[in-house]
């Protein structure tokens, strides 16, 4: 390490540098030197501290050093290049955000927290798929709520939803295993590459166990019974 | 004879940037190459070599990187860009036109040095 008397130069030159943030590099250059220096003073035969003064003096005058250093560290050019780059992290930062999102991975939970909000009487995963055109929906759970409302949340992921991708309002006939139709149909959906989605019907019957979706449209059928085992606790 | 040399401004570029074509180099090295290219003519204030190099940099003459020694010491190293390269080409270019002039007047057209 070097001794105060190259702690004095340095930190003199360094003192005209305004640009705080370039200080260190600089100072490591100059410490750098100056042992280099010292070192070949010791190695001519001379005493360390004689071959330290005589390093430093080499070095010449901290004004002059200093002043034109500051010259070539700008503090406003200094400035703008830290600024330049903290907004290229923040695009950065933006654009994966937005790439997330549209993925779906942030508000993967998001349907689900809005529902329960309200009480429900029943929830259940399950793991049912339909096809419907090229798009395999994925149906991933199932909940009834007290206001009668049964929620069926769905996911699927198309790379082509610009295209034809439309949204799937219509899910087929829906019925159930009492007989019931149910045309009243609502549905929330987060759209990406992944989309995520939930269908609502309402006033579910109290009676029923199963809701049955029944599709039969432009020849392409399906038929798909989702149990709901509410027992004793919905009356 | 000494001559006491401060390196801002005048010929110091040309020197610089001829040194670096040949290898890069790091502060010490180059004023070390200096002083025995000049046979210790030139007597440098070593530290006004910095604010040279730096403000080479700015124009992107010259990069620099860090490279650790053997002793585990850490340089920082300075290497010729292409533009350096091309504005070594015009110093020495002017130098030549200067140090011909020169020649001339004290000379008075005769090749007093040749």
């Amino acid at each position: 390490m070097l001794s105060p008397n190259s702690e004095i130069f340095i930190k003199e030159v360094l003192s005209y540098v305004k640009f705080t943030f370039d200080r260190k590099d600089i100072r490591k250059e100059f410490e750098a030197h100056i042992s280099d220096k010292i070192e070949y003073y010791t190695d001519m035969g001379y005493e360390l501290e004689e071959a330290e003064q005589r390093s430093i003096q080499d070095m010449g005058d901290t004004k002059e050093i200093g002043t034109e250093l500051n010259k070539q560290h700008n503090p406003v050019l200094g400035w703008l290049w830290r600024i330049t780059n903290a907004i290229a992290i923040l695009l950065f930062m933006l654009f994966c955000y937005i790439i997330f999102v549209s993925l779906g991975l942030f508000f993967s939970s998001d349907l689900l927290e809005t529902v329960k909000n309200s009480e429900i009487v029943y929830q259940r995963d399950i793991d049912k798929r339909i096809m419907i055109d090229d798009v395999e929906i994925r149906l991933t759970n199932v909940m009834l709520e007290e206001n009668g409302d049964l929620n069926i949340f769905y996911r699927y992921y198309t790379f082509n939803r610009w295209g034809n991708g439309g949204s799937f309002g219509y899910l087929g006939t829906i019925t159930d295993d009492q007989g019931n139709n149910y045309t009243s149909l609502s549905g929330a959906s987060h759209e990406g590459i992944i989309t995520e989605g939930v269908w609502t019907i309402t006033d579910f019957s109290k009676d029923a166990n199963t809701v049955i979706l029944t599709y039969d449209r432009y020849n392409r059928k399906y038929q798909l019974e989702i149990p709901i085992e509410v027992g004793g606790a919905y009356e | 004879m000494e001559i006491d040399k401060g390196l801002i401004g005048g010929s110091t570029v040309l020197l610089l940037l001829s040194l670096l074509e040949e290898s890069d180099l790091y502060g010490y090295e180059i004023i070390r190459k200096l002083e025995q290219r000049s046979d210790n003519t030139f007597k440098f204030k070593e530290g006004t070599l910095y604010p040279v190099l730096h403000k080479l940099e700015n124009k992107g003459y010259v990069k620099s990187y860090l490279l650790k020694a053997d002793s585990g010491k850490e340089r920082k190293y300075y290497k010729i860009t292409n533009n350096g390269k091309k504005q070594l080409a015009e110093e020495k270019e002017k130098w030549e036109l200067f140090s011909l002039s020169v020649n001339k007047v004290i000379g008075g057209g005769i090749h007093a040095f040749s």
